[in-house]
């Protein structure tokens, strides 16, 4: 009995593997089409409006992620979800996260916070110095060609996708470690009863 | 709740476009030191700055997921190979010059060799 139970459950990891891979070759050829659109809509903008003006040239020397992953442990997989607003916010909502090695008086912190809460993200320059969380698109220009913001479209559902994967990965990393158990286990109890003389038992 | 307060980042190694358009999606930061959480890959950077790079997004505590391009991860697959800790996640991305091959996949390719012809008997 307590093989047969083994065996189906064998039998039920085995298929989500293969869902899981399914999924898993899904999401990444989905990935690959919005990268493609995305970078066709480089090239069209780059195109439009200059080649210099849609590279690395144009990065900023501040920045501050708007888009993030928060890690959700409640689960029996750990699973990755996306957060959009940024880093910045995000720090304001919750300074005593950054605990800074600066904050040497205490008393003085609640109106550095007050007065200038984006140093907490920060480690140089005053409030005026910082650039506040911007749209990434206004790195190359306030006036960008429409390709630019498709192709920022097109990595965000890429961005999506690959938080997607991670968490396919995960699942499957945990379900193949189930399998190799219950494999083994399975292994084990067969051996033993080849060695007790017993028959060994139905499979169908 | 068990969940972490705040969000973690996404790093990513590629060319420059790849890089562009995962910043303009709004992942790209410098940190409190101006480190970047991206690496553009030039046709000749050398193999040794992509692995310092992937070793030191792999060390810090603030980036949970590595956008890697499948050409670059070839070149440092040892080091991938060697990371087993679920958080950072590498996750190999295609590229311009190297379009998705599931041959070449981690994942995939393991998944081939995943059962055997003892697991039917």
């Amino acid at each position: 009995m307590v093989d047969k139970k083994l065996e189906a459950k064998l039998d039920l990891l085995c298929v989500d593997l293969l869902e899981l891979v399914h999924e898993i070759d899904k999401t990444k050829r989905e990935q690959e089409d919005h990268m493609k659109e995305g970078y066709l809509c480089l090239a069209k903008a780059r195109y439009e409006i200059g080649v210099d003006r849609v590279s690395q040239l144009q990065y900023p020397s501040e920045m501050i992620a708007s888009v993030t992953v928060d890690r959700k442990t409640d689960q029996e997989v750990d699973q990755l979800e996306i957060i959009h607003g940024s880093r910045l916010e995000q720090k304001q909502e919750n300074p005593e996260e950054e605990a800074t090695l600066r904050k040497r008086n205490k008393t003085n912190d609640r109106k550095e916070q007050e007065i200038d809460p984006v140093k907490e993200g920060k480690s140089i320059g005053d409030v005026s110095q910082l650039t506040p969380s911007i749209n990434p698109i206004h790195w190359f220009g306030f006036l960008v060609p429409r390709a630019l913001r498709l192709a920022q479209e097109s990595f965000s559902k890429a961005i999506e996708d690959s938080c997607a994967l991670c968490n396919l990965q995960s699942r499957y990393e945990h379900t193949l470690t189930e399998y190799r158990k219950s494999r083994t286990r399975q292994k084990e109890l067969d051996d033993k009863l080849t060695q007790d003389g017993a028959p060994e038992p139905e499979t169908s | 709740m068990a969940s972490s307060r705040s969000g973690k980042l996404l790093a990513v190694i590629g060319d420059e476009d790849t890089c562009t358009g995962f910043l303009l999606g709004g992942i790209g930061e410098l940190n409190k030191h101006r480190h970047p959480n991206f690496m553009v890959v030039e046709k000749d950077t050398p193999t040794n700055e992509i692995e310092e790079q992937l070793k030191k997004f792999l060390n810090r505590q603030d980036i949970a997921i590595i956008l890697i391009s499948q050409s670059i991860a070839d070149v440092v697959r040892h080091v991938i190979d060697a990371h087993v800790e679920p958080i950072p996640t590498i996750l190999e991305i295609p590229s311009k010059d190297a379009p998705y091959d599931p041959s070449k996949d981690s994942i995939l390719r393991r998944a081939k060799g995943m059962f055997s012809a003892e697991d039917f008997r």
